[in-house]
């Protein structure tokens, strides 16, 4: 049986849970679609994907097309295997 | 049609209309999608559809070039029974299939009714034929489907637009 203590806290919340689950299905996207997907303001995504990169969980890539700066993001191989581990895990804790 | 000899009059326009589609189709998610909804690179799944779509698309290419080379040896209607059941064939055979297919690949329901009424329109044209003649025939028939859809069109940009609004990028 797994305890709600051992959940990843990272992933546990609900603008990040949002945030990789839309990253999750998809190979990259930049700030703007995934402010649109998710409804959270500039400052609120910022944030939260400040903390999903310190976690390693998600990549930030700065480009330029022309002279228009774009963020893209990406999730990470480990921002992956943890996303399926939380889902996994949330499914026995509730199953349980 | 435009001084040059049937069936490649029809063709030209035909290839006008697609390359002007295709034109407005890229400009329109340079210049209106993509600055409001941002960029996005789809997941394998998606890859996926978009590569059997192609597949499709070139057969679909390979079927219209046969159609074509027997409407232009006049080969067309031993392969079917004559009179009416030619247009309905061809036209669900070369608008309603291949859209459908289209739709479904890129799970765009609102393309299912348009493959269906597009692909009525060589049966409505040649319905009309005794009525009003060329190029009445194929104006009405299929300027009325065509203002359908361009009214339908013109409805979901405008909510998309409303929806959607212009943000400064940060």
């Amino acid at each position: 049986m797994i305890s709600i203590g051992n959940i990843d806290k990272i992933i546990h919340e609900p603008a990040r849970l949002m945030i990789l689950s839309l990253l999750y299905v998809i190979e990259s996207a930049d700030f703007k679609f995934v402010k649109g997907q998710t409804d959270l303001s500039w400052g609120n995504l910022s944030s939260h994907i400040s903390k999903l990169e310190e976690a390693g969980y998600v990549e930030v890539e700065k480009k330029t097309k022309g002279k228009k700066p774009i963020t893209l993001f990406k999730l990470t191989p480990e921002g992956r295997k943890a996303f399926e581990k939380y889902r996994d895990d949330m499914k026995r804790f509730l199953a349980s | 049609m435009i001084g040059l000899s049937y069936p490649f009059g029809t063709l030209i326009i035909i290839l006008t209309i697609d390359i002007l589609a295709v034109l407005v189709i890229t400009l329109g998610k340079r210049y209106i999608s993509k600055p409001r909804l941002g960029q996005v690179k789809f997941g394998e799944k998606r890859k996926k559809r978009k590569k059997w779509l192609m597949v499709f698309l070139i057969l679909n290419v390979i079927f219209s070039v046969i159609i074509f080379v027997l409407t232009i040896t006049g080969n067309l209607d031993q392969f079917f029974i004559p009179n009416l059941f030619t247009p309905l064939a061809l036209g669900l055979m070369g608008i309603t299939v291949p859209l459908s297919v289209i739709a479904f690949y890129l799970q765009l329901p609102r393309l299912y009714a348009y493959a269906l009424i597009g692909g009525f329109g060589f049966f409505f044209t040649e319905l009309l034929y005794p009525l009003v003649g060329e190029p009445w025939d194929i104006i009405i028939s299929y300027g009325s489907i065509g203002g359908f859809i361009l009214i339908i069109g013109m409805i979901i940009l405008f909510r998309f637009l409303k929806k959607y609004p212009l943000e400064k990028d940060r």
